[in-house]
Parts: structure tokens; C-alpha cells; sequence
């Protein structure tokens, strides 16, 4: 690096200083990154330039008074002001005329009920204030989730209120669409009904009652109960249980286990984001895969291959990139090692079946050291390892989804049980995981759809899930009548004649059953906010209009005697129904995971026909990982938080390796055309990805919806299936979602990709905010202290009250789900502000996943570190508001006082760690962004106000102020304690990363880890040589990231350049 | 370059019109410390319940004639039987109509007021009262740590036990909270009430 400050002699012979991009040019190469980029620009040295169009000028309302016109109006608001003063208006208190037992003006109401979003089944708790559902939260009792939710769950506040939820029925006549009552929907579809026997039901999964009862209507109607169609996108539930049919004999998922595993195997998967319970394995996982320096032995080893770079990826301590389809493959070549071995567990006929599958299939592997370099010697090491230590394999997601997907599970299978993993870590014979769709569904539905007369669709969109190629709209073309019912409008919507308003999950009743013996209730938080009816009691309303009535008042009532039956078997048989039920309804769930017994065999055989991967460059569509397979779309909150491997939200992208970019000739925000043999033609912005195969180009699913009615997601990104042209699984027969040939051409234009990570967005030195440690490293420190308090310095001393409140971060654990994210923006009534403001910079998150890539761009190392105000004992911000807003409160937080913020937006300069958010404008409150949803607790900022996170001081005050009085003070921020304080952020967390609580307690978990060795400031240097960074000596502290090795760097020599061969290689 | 006499122009009006502002203020001041002594600048700090009370306590007709007087005064009903959320939220909280018709389904039928209450129980229509106090909406006050930690309600909201019609009886402005929040120890930072 040369020094880019040249000192020159001036005509007056005065010494001025030139700077080689001009005066005003920010001095970025000064600044130190370390290793760690955050942008592939940084890499290669081209301009991370935005495409300019002109959209990017003129935003937002501007306001031209010359000085005239500003007396006049200053004078005039002067008077109307005093004028004002005289009376003020009246404000009216309306109290209840009754109120209700559970509701008191201001304090929350709390409802266990069980998460709809997807069919995992956690148990949540509503916070309702006034009627109104405002929160929701895990519920830590509740074994599927012990209190965590992912973005999905957090984001459901704001789709009850969506203001794009159908008000009344819609009933197509002719070419017509009226809104209809329901009384008349039911006379006119109870006579259709009336006439025909050939009604079938097409439905998203479900472990509970539901499907049942859409049985029993089918049976009472005279069409027959397989005549239910179930369907979820995420062709892992279906894979998973048919490859465990075929093998032990019931369609069921493994429940994940990993206590005292020592060895996790992912090929191809995303388990902890799009797998079939990832709030549940990521609470496993978090545990098993986290450094505790009370068990530092104890850390289990993630191995991942992987094509795409997906988050779960990102916490690989040895990650390998394989070819984009060849992850059966390398499962083949694992199975083959592991059949050899003479420490194989496996019974008889499993190992026979295997060897069957092996000799059928050995073809496939002479390309093994192809598809992953050095891939035999990597594997047999890994199958030794496998052998000898407690190890589970994990295989498929999204990027896997291809004819193989069921072929790669039945692989799975026979690998687990060789390495003896089933029962131990991935249980069959006890708790086992039901699956919430009929594998053969969509096979079935195909063959018997035109023969049927009716078809109910309920809270299923296949129009959108389903590739167009697959032919689901052709398939229901002759059907005479199709009745939607969703809780919100969607494609599948438009192909029907009845468009039928269903309730939302929170104004639903309902049960899952997400293993056998587990049962988890769904009770109604809220009153139906449309007028809505729930699917389930209009199918009863239809049967009594045709004369059918099934013997049910309502589906509450049909829930009732099913757990009727339930509490006639169980231990408290004894007690009267009611009584049961009341306290089912407090709990929110009964049983335990491991009550049932199965039976299973783990001694099987199987055949598997798997089909040869084909080479070239291949597609991609995984699962989004907020948005899934698109039902999180027309959701501001989830568009907004962004990808965290890629930080881009409100938009579509085209994942590549740089390389293969290059070599494609195209940039960054260079817009291709996909295409695809047979497929349509869509166009797409490039953005590179490090660590991707060079075959790989990922566009991942869940956007590009065209549905007007859908103010949020119309128009957003593009949807990758039509490039799909009609392959599908070689066993289910689910339409193939990833993994097909494609090519790319140029079209000559650039777009705007809107995303988050801007390469300057912090100062300071990279390798100061994100540090990384060894195991062994690790494993050393346990005994080692430091206090990161002692900066010397003369600033005043720090807090010492009863509270000082400090958070410690655990980077080995953050796994990028975005809940906390989710979780901040509705405990804090934060603003999403859309894709344009994203682009100049102006997004208002309060918490942030920054994402730093290190190592080489074909497999480089990822940290995802959430970044929010450190509340520093020394903050810069303080020093330089010049209207004391932003002041240091007595118990260590840094406050930011609204009212007396004028905007100067000089904190935000301040801030080292670029955390502060200014409000360019005041957000309107109504569309779709519901004042219904925003947290009566805290005050919605307007425009000119410069906000940050405070804490969650609202949970803060609260918790203390209920202990007024009793004299005892907040022992851990954790449930179960004294205060039960948690920030929203830590509450939401499934992988526990972050904790928080009282720094003065030296009982506290965060009063431990400040004192950890493997604690670290941020942007705070090293103590331990005598070193304090900037010295803002912030009240977060992270933990270091615990991975396998760590790049070795030598520090900037006198030239700047980087002498290590392992660095980041420059290209281009 | 101003000439000379508009300088000297300028300086006559920016002077008078401060003498001005100032004595208004003053008088202002004096008016104020009548009704609450001890009141500093805070009491300029902006607000909703900054207009008018200092001059006449705030005192809106209400819906029903409704006597605190008679009610906590002479028959000494506690005042958290009606409030009762004020303990455990941050509103006090006003009694929903059945609270009142546990008594007046049979007490004082007769009276005009109790027939328009009956009537607007039997309709399932809630009173609409005028809310007497009011606070800004950027502090945040709640109840609880307030009646937990002792403060009594009469402190803020006056003798109500005396009052015919409930009026404001304390400015509500954070110099008057300052007051007390200084000589009871309380906290006194910003993120106490502003957040």
C-alpha cells in the first residue's frame, strides 16, 4: 500500500496535503480491513459501483420555501400555535361496559397456542394488549421450541392485520367476482355439493386433528377419505418419510437428537433454516455445536458439503464444495467406506441391501474425485471418524431437491444405520417424528384431479409452490368448482369459483401432534379480524345444508372430543373434562416428546435406482430462508431483514462464484437471462457469492409473486421455477425445484440489487470486531481471566448501582435465521422502509447481521455476527450531540431521548459501529404497516429522530418495576429467575447466541463471560498485550468463533501487500 | 454595507420586543408560582396539559355527574376498587359499567344520572368520559412502580376524595415530577420516562 497522503510544496511553499481521490473522498484504504471482506470488491479492487438510474434521485417529498413564503408560514403557525394554547381538545376514555375476566387495561394477556406457519409445530405464546395480538413469543415450556421462534413465527403479527386479507367471500358468477355473504355461499356451494359424490380436499401439512376431520367430511359427503391431498413445499417431509416407509414401515421423520454427539455430517443440508424443524435442531444444535468452557471437550465437529453456501454451511468446521446434484453421490461413496469397514454396525439385511446398492450404483462414483477434489481421501477419513466416534448424518434441502431427493434420504438411512445413529441420536422406536404430508399425495392428486367434481384448496398455494410445468392448473381445468380457502389471498386463489376468507392461525382452533403422544393446542388470541370463517366450520356448515350434518356444533367442539378421547386414556382421567381442557389450554400442550413407542426396525433393506448427476452449469432454487417457499412474501418484516449470507432484501439475485462470473463475463448487478431447456426465460441480477461450486448459480424461491392484490410481494424479485420444465423425483413424483442445466446470456442491462452489507459501513479494523479462536485455542483459554473493564483512561467511572446491563453475543453459535431481527423491529415499532430506501442506506433495523467472509473465494470461512448499539461506557455519540438527546443512564445504557433530538445526525457520524438510524421520514402507520401491531409501550419515532436499540427499556422497567417493593433485585435476565427479563432479541434466539443481564452480578451468565477469556470487545483491541482499541469499552461483549483452523496472516508488512499464500487471493 | 440608521433601527426593535417578552414571562412566571410555587423552566417544556390549567384548573364536564366526593369521601370507597389496574399496570384505569351497576342496579334508581347509566348498561354502550389527565405521549408514566412504591394517589391527583367534578390538580409537567422524583430519590435520568 503506498502512502496515499503525499506531502508537496505549494506555490506559497506551504506543505499541504494531497490525497490521491480528491479532498473529499473518504480516506477508506487508510483504513486497516484486516482479512475479513465483507464484498468481493474488496477482493479484487473493481468499484462496487451501483447501476445509477433515476430512481435514486428524487426521493421522497421535498419541500421548496423560499424565504418570504417561511416568514409567512412561521408567522402564521406562530399564531395559530397561541391560538392553540387557549383550550386544549378534549380526550375521551371509553371503558369497558363489561370487562372481560382476562383483560386489564394496559397489562398483557397471555394465550398459549400452537404456530401455523409451518407445519414443525412450536409452541408460541400471544401477548394480546386490549384484544389485540401485539407479541409473539416462544413458549419455553414447550419441547418443540423451548421458547425460540424463526423470523417466520415472529413476522405472524404482522400477516393477522395484513390489510390485503379478504374481507367478505368472493363468488365468481359468469365473468363476474361479487363479494358474497356467507349465507349465500353456503346455499349456492351447498347445492353443488348436493349434486356430486367426487369432492376431494387439497391442503398444507398438518401432525394434528385436521386432516382427520377432512376425512370424515369426505367420508360423509360419499367421497372417500383418500381423496385428501396434502402438500408442502418443502419436499423434505414427504422425502424424509417415504425414504423411512420404504425402509421401516411407517411414513415418519427421526426425531434429532444430537446430546453427546461428537461428529454432524450434512451433505447438501440447511437444517437448521429450511430443514423439517428448524427451530428445534437449531436449539440442538446450538447445544451440541456451541464452546462451553465447562465442557470444552464436549464440542461436536460439523462437516458439511455442500454446493450452494448456505448459513447452516456457515457453521461448518470443515466445510467441502461439491458439485451442484452430486450430493448422492458423495452419500454413495460414504455408504461405500462405511459397508468396508469392519466397525460397521449395520444388521444383516442392511448391510446386504447396501452392498446391493453399491454394486448396482458403482458406476456413479468414478466421477467422485471430480465432483469433489481429493474426494475419496476426504471421505474415507471422514467415514473412519464416523465409525469410531457418536456421529449422525443429515442430508438434503432445498438445493437438493432434484430426481434424487428421496433416493439421497434412503441413502441417509442406510448410512445412520451403519454408523449406528438411529435410536441414539435420530430417533424411530421412541418419539419419533410424525410427517405432516402423504408422500404420495401429489402423485395421486395428478392421476385423480380431473375425475373430481369439487375440490376444496385450504391454506395451500400450489399455483405458486408448484413449478407451472408441473401442470397444476391443467389438472384442475375440468374441475367444476374449486373453493379457496386461505387466510390470505394468493395465486392458487384466482383459478377458483369461491374465494372463501379462512381465519388465521391466531384466530384459529386446532391441534398438531408433532410426534406421537406429544399434543400442542391451537386456541384463538384474537376475535376474527375479517369476516373470516375457519375452513373447518364451513366445511360443517356446508354438510348441514346438504343435509349431511356431522355431529360437531363446530371444529371447536370436534377439537374438544377428540382430546375428550385423549383425556379418557391419559393419567389425569380422573379430573373432569372441563377442568382438563382449561388447563391444556393454559399449558398449551400435553404429553411428552418420548411418550410413544414405535417399534421400529433399524435392521433394513431397501432399493434405490438413483440417476446420474449431469455436469455443466446447474440451477439452483433452494427454499428462501425467511420467506420459504413464498408464504413469508407479502410480509414487510421478512422482506426486509434480508438474506443473511447475501444481506440482500426486497429482491430477487443470481448467487455465482466469482469465478465462474468472470469468466461468464459478468459483474456484479449485471442482469442475465436464465434459461433453461424447456423451461421459460427469466431475468435475474447477478451478485457473486464466495464459497459456491463453480457450477453453482442459486435463485432461490419464495419471491416474484404477480398478484395485485398483494400490495407487498407483487412485483418483488423473480420466481426461478419457470425455468423448471417438468422433471420430478424419481420415487415421490414432487416436480423437481433445483438442480436442472441452465445457461445465462447478458442482457446489457444492470439493476440494483438492494442489499445491507456496504463495505464501509464500520470503521476501524475488521480483525477487531470479528475474532476467531481454535478449539484449541479455545480449550486454553478455559482457565485463563481477563477483565475487559480496565482501559485506562480518564473517563468516569463506570456504573456502580445495582445494575449495570450488559450482552454477550456468541458468534460460534449465531446461525443467520434473522429472528432477532424479526423480533426487535415488533417489540420496538420499527419501520420497514422498502427497497429504495435499502439502496441509499437508510434501513432502520435496530440489529443487524453483519456478514464477514475470510479465506480463499472458493471455500472461505463466514461469520454472521448481529450488531446493535454496544452501549459504550464511553460513547463517542454522547460527546457530540449538542442537545445532550443521547446521554449515559445510570445503569450503563446508552439512552437516546426523543423529545429532545433535533436531528443533527452528528451521533450517527460518531458512531464507530454504525448502529444509529435516523428517520429520513415519518413512516405511515396505516398501510401495511399496522398501527394495530405497534407496541403501545414504546414511543413511534417521526421524522428528524435520530433512534438506536435502547435494551428493550420498556422490559427493563417493567421487570423492575415488579419487584418495587418486595426488595429483591433481578437476579439473571433469564426465565425462570427472579425478574425474568429478556430482551426481545435473546428471547427469540433458537440458537441461545445471546445473553443478557445484570454485568455487576458475578453470577450472571453475562457477569461470567465478561470476564471470559474468549470474550472480546468490540473494535476494543487486546487487552492482554495492553492494547484497548478505541476504547469505547461497550457494554456487549462477543465470544469468540470457535472454528476448526484459522487463516494465518502476517500483519501488514511496510508495503501493504499480503505475503501469505493462504490470503484472500486478488482476481482480476 | 447596512446604513447607519437601519443598524440602530434594528437594535431598537430586537431590545423593546425582548423587554417586552421578558415582562410578559415575568408576569407569566409570577402567575405560576402563585398556583404552584417552586415551579423552574421545566414548566416551559412542551406539552399537552402545558395550555390553560395554570391558569384554571382543568375541569371538563363529564357524561355523568359523578361525585368523588360522595363516593370515596363520605362513604369511603377505596380508590383501587374502581382503579384497579393501577397497581398492577400502567393505567389506572377507568371501572367498567358493570363495576358501577353492582351498586346502582339497586341503589339510587331513581336519580336522573343512575337512569342514563342503566340505560347505557342495558344497551351495551360504554360511557365516554373526558380525560382529565393527560400526559404527553412521549413520556412514558405508569402506575405501578408509583402505587407499589408508596406514592399515594392524592399526591398527583389532589384531594379527589373532596372534589364534586374531578379537575387537575397538579400540572403534570416533568419540572413538577422532577420535584418529587429529586426528593424521594427516585430516578431522575432520561430513559426514566423517555424512551
Amino acid at each position: 500500500m503506498t502512502d496515499h497522503h503525499d506531502s508537496q510544496q505549494n506555490s506559497s511553499g506551504k506543505e499541504v496535503f494531497i490525497r490521491d481521490g480528491g479532498p473529499l473522498e473518504a480516506p477508506t484504504e487508510k483504513i486497516e480491513k484486516g482479512h475479513l471482506y465483507k464484498m468481493l470488491s474488496e477482493l479484487d479492487g473493481e468499484p462496487d459501483d451501483f447501476p445509477q438510474d433515476d430512481e435514486i434521485d428524487a426521493q421522497g417529498p421535498t419541500l421548496e420555501v423560499d424565504r418570504r413564503d417561511f416568514m409567512r408560514l412561521f408567522s402564521t403557525t406562530a399564531l395559530v400555535g397561541t391560538a392553540a394554547c387557549v383550550r386544549r381538545p378534549e380526550e375521551k376514555v371509553i371503558a369497558y361496559v363489561e370487562q372481560p375476566a382476562d383483560q386489564m387495561v394496559g397489562i398483557p394477556a397471555l394465550y398459549a397456542t400452537t404456530c401455523g406457519e409451518c407445519p414443525s409445530a412450536c409452541g408460541v405464546i400471544v401477548k394480546v394488549r386490549e384484544g389485540r395480538p401485539r407479541k409473539i413469543e416462544g413458549h419455553e415450556q414447550h419441547p418443540m421450541n423451548s421458547g425460540a421462534t424463526c423470523a417466520l413465527g415472529q413476522a405472524a403479527i404482522q400477516t393477522v392485520y395484513h390489510p390485503d386479507r379478504r374481507k367478505a367471500p368472493l363468488l365468481k358468477r359468469g365473468n363476474r367476482v361479487d363479494s358474497a355473504q356467507w349465507d349465500e355461499v353456503f346455499e349456492i356451494l351447498g347445492a353443488e355439493v348436493k349434486e356430486t359424490a367426487k369432492i376431494g380436499i387439497f391442503t398444507n401439512g398438518s401432525t394434528g386433528h385436521r386432516h382427520g376431520f377432512f376425512e370424515e367430511f369426505l367420508t360423509r359427503m360419499g367421497s372417500s377419505p383418500a381423496k385428501l391431498y396434502t402438500y408442502e413445499a418443502n419436499t423434505l417431509y414427504a422425502a424424509i418419510a417415504e425414504a423411512h416407509n420404504m425402509t421401516m414401515g411407517r411414513s415418519i421423520i427421526p426425531r434429532l437428537d444430537l446430546n453427546g454427539v461428537r461428529n454432524v455430517v450434512g451433505i447438501g443440508t440447511d437444517f437448521l433454516n429450511t430443514g423439517t424443524h428448524p427451530v428445534y435442531s437449531s436449539k440442538l444444535f446450538a447445544a451440541s455445536h456451541g464452546f462451553d468452557a465447562e465442557k470444552p471437550f464436549a464440542q461436536s465437529l460439523f462437516t458439511q458439503f455442500e454446493s450452494n453456501y448456505t448459513a447452516t454451511g456457515g457453521k461448518a468446521d470443515h466445510r467441502h464444495v461439491i458439485a451442484p446434484g452430486s450430493e448422492v453421490v458423495i452419500a454413495l461413496a460414504l455408504l461405500k467406506e462405511l459397508v468396508g469397514s469392519p466397525r460397521s454396525l449395520g444388521g444383516g439385511s442392511a448391510t446386504s441391501a447396501a452392498r446391493n446398492i453399491l454394486v448396482a450404483h458403482d458406476a456413479l462414483l468414478n466421477d467422485l474425485d471430480k465432483m469433489l477434489p481429493g474426494g475419496s481421501e476426504k471421505i474415507r477419513t471422514l467415514a473412519t471418524s464416523l465409525m469410531t466416534e457418536p456421529s449422525v448424518v443429515i442430508c438434503g434441502s432445498g438445493d437438493s431437491f432434484d430426481q434424487n431427493a428421496t433416493n439421497l434420504q434412503l441413502l441417509a438411512v442406510h448410512i445412520n444405520i451403519m454408523i449406528g445413529a438411529y435410536d441414539r441420536f435420530l430417533h424411530v422406536s421412541k418419539g419419533a417424528m410424525r410427517s405432516p404430508v402423504r408422500s404420495d399425495s401429489l402423485q395421486k392428486f395428478k392421476a385423480e384431479a380431473p375425475d373430481l367434481d369439487i375440490l376444496f384448496i385450504i391454506d395451500s398455494n400450489p399455483a405458486f409452490t408448484l413449478p407451472a410445468s408441473y401442470g397444476f392448473a391443467d389438472s384442475i381445468k375440468n374441475i367444476k368448482t374449486i373453493v379457496s380457502m386461505q387466510a390470505s389471498p394468493n395465486e392458487t386463489d384466482e383459478l377458483a369459483t369461491y374465494k372463501l376468507p379462512n381465519t388465521h392461525y391466531l384466530e384459529s382452533w386446532g391441534d398438531e401432534q408433532p410426534a406421537d403422544g406429544f399434543w400442542s393446542l391451537r386456541q384463538p388470541a384474537v376475535r376474527n379480524t375479517t369476516d373470516s370463517r375457519q375452513a373447518e366450520d364451513v366445511l360443517l356448515w356446508i354438510a348441514a345444508t346438504v343435509e349431511k350434518p356431522m355431529p360437531f356444533k363446530s371444529y371447536h367442539d370436534y377439537i374438544q372430543k377428540q382430546w375428550g378421547a385423549l383425556h379418557k386414556s391419559s393419567k389425569e382421567a380422573a379430573l373432569s373434562f372441563k377442568l382438563f381442557f382449561q388447563s391444556i389450554q393454559r399449558q398449551g400442550f400435553y404429553g411428552n416428546l418420548m411418550a410413544k413407542s414405535t417399534g421400529l426396525r433399524t435392521d433394513v433393506s431397501s432399493r434405490v435406482k438413483i440417476l446420474a448427476p449431469t455436469s455443466g452449469l446447474r440451477l439452483l432454487s433452494p427454499l428462501d430462508t425467511r420467506l420459504l417457499d413464498g408464504r413469508g412474501a407479502n410480509t414487510p418484516l421478512l422482506q426486509e431483514v434480508g438474506d443473511a449470507m447475501t444481506t440482500i432484501a426486497w429482491d430477487s439475485w443470481l448467487a455465482i462464484h466469482p469465478d465462474t462470473a468472470k469468466s461468464l463475463g459478468l459483474r456484479i448487478y449485471d442482469e442475465v437471462t436464465v434459461e433453461a431447456d424447456g423451461g421459460k426465460p427469466f431475468n435475474v441480477g447477478v451478485y457473486p457469492v464466495p464459497g459456491l461450486h463453480r457450477d453453482t448459480v442459486v435463485v432461490p424461491r419464495g419471491n416474484g409473486h404477480k398478484l395485485k392484490l398483494n400490495r407487498v410481494s407483487d412485483n418483488v424479485g423473480v420466481d426461478p421455477l419457470v425455468a423448471y420444465s417438468g422433471g420430478v423425483d424419481s420415487v415421490i413424483g414432487y416436480p423437481v425445484t433445483s438442480n436442472i442445466g441452465v445457461t445465462l446470456s447478458k442482457t446489457g442491462r444492470r439493476i440494483r440489487i438492494a442489499h445491507m452489507q456496504k463495505p464501509t459501513a464500520e470503521l476501524g479494523n475488521r480483525t477487531d470486531i470479528v475474532k476467531k479462536a481454535t478449539r484449541g485455542e479455545a480449550s486454553e483459554s478455559i482457565t485463563k481471566k481477563v477483565d475487559l473493564d480496565t482501559a485506562p483512561d480518564l473517563y468516569p467511572k463506570l456504573p456502580n448501582g445495582d445494575y449495570r446491563w450488559g450482552m454477550s453475543i456468541d458468534l460460534t453459535k449465531c446461525s443467520g435465521c434473522s429472528a432477532c431481527m424479526v423480533a426487535c423491529a415488533v417489540e420496538n415499532n420499527i419501520p420497514q422502509v422498502g427497497r429504495k430506501m435499502i439502496t441509499q442506506g437508510r434501513e432502520m433495523h435496530w440489529i443487524r447481521l453483519d456478514r464477514y467472509f475470510e479465506g480463499p473465494v472458493d471455500n472461505p470461512q463466514v461469520t454472521l455476527q448481529p450488531m446493535m448499539c454496544q452501549h459504550c461506557n464511553h460513547a463517542p455519540c454522547e460527546a457530540v450531540c449538542p442537545v445532550y438527546a443521547t446521554t449515559h443512564d445510570d445503569e450503563g445504557i446508552n439512552t437516546q431521548t426523543y423529545n429532545r433530538c433535533v436531528g443533527t445526525r452528528y451521533c450517527a457520524n460518531a458512531c464507530p459501529y454504525k448502529v444509529r438510524r435516523f428517520n429520513w421520514f415519518t413512516q405511515r402507520w396505516n398501510v401495511p404497516l399496522n398501527p394495530r401491531a405497534l407496541n403501545p409501550d414504546v414511543t413511534v419515532r417521526t421524522r428528524g429522530i435520530m433512534e438506536k436499540c435502547t435494551f428493550c427499556v420498556q422490559r427493563i422497567r417493567d421487570a423492575k418495576h415488579n419487584l418495587i417493593g418486595t426488595g429483591q433485585k433481578i437476579a439473571d435476565a433469564k426465565p425462570g429467575s427472579i425478574g425474568e427479563l429478556q430482551t426481545a432479541c435473546q428471547q427469540v434466539c433458537p440458537s441461545d447466541a445471546i445473553d443478557f443481564g445484570n454485568l455487576l452480578d458475578e453470577k450472571s451468565i453475562v457477569g461470567k463471560k465478561r470476564k471470559d477469556s474468549l470474550s472480546y470487545l468490540a473494535l476494543g483491541g487486546d487487552p492482554e498485550i495492553g492494547h484497548y482499541g478505541i476504547k469505547t469499552l461497550p457494554n456487549v461483549s462477543y465470544v469468540k468463533q470457535i472454528v476448526a483452523q484459522k487463516f494465518e496472516h502476517k500483519t501488514h508488512s511496510k508495503d501493504g501487500e499480503h505475503s501469505d499464500p493462504h490470503a484472500p487471493k486478488s482476481h482480476g | 454595507m447596512p446604513s447607519s440608521s437601519f443598524v440602530r433601527r434594528f437594535i431598537l426593535v430586537t431590545c423593546s420586543s425582548l423587554y417586552l417578552v421578558g415582562g410578559l414571562s415575568s408576569i407569566a412566571q409570577a402567575q405560576l408560582e402563585r398556583n404552584w410555587p417552586n415551579t423552574n423552566w421545566w414548566f416551559w417544556s412542551p406539552g399537552d396539559s402545558v395550555d390553560q390549567t395554570w391558569l384554571v384548573p382543568y375541569q371538563p364536564k363529564q357524561p355523568i355527574p359523578f361525585s368523588h366526593e360522595l363516593h370515596a369521601g363520605k362513604m369511603k370507597m377505596p380508590c383501587e376498587y374502581c382503579h384497579a389496574s393501577a397497581r398492577h399496570g400502567p393505567a389506572a384505569g377507568i371501572p367498567p359499567t358493570n363495576t358501577c351497576m353492582g351498586c346502582h342496579k339497586v341503589a339510587a334508581t331513581d336519580r336522573e344520572p343512575i337512569k342514563f347509566l342503566t340505560e347505557k348498561f342495558n344497551k351495551k354502550e360504554p360511557i365516554e368520559w373526558i380525560k382529565v389527565h393527560d400526559l404527553p405521549d412521549y413520556a412514558r408514566f405508569s402506575h405501578k412502580p408509583h402505587v407499589r412504591a408508596g406514592v399515594t394517589c392524592q399526591e398527583c391527583h389532589g384531594p379527589v376524595e373532596k372534589m364534586e367534578e374531578v379537575y387537575q390538580h397538579a400540572p403534570l409537567q416533568m419540572g413538577w415530577c422532577l420535584r418529587c422524583h429529586t426528593a424521594k430519590d427516585a430516578p431522575k435520568k432520561c430513559f426514566t420516562c423517555h424512551y
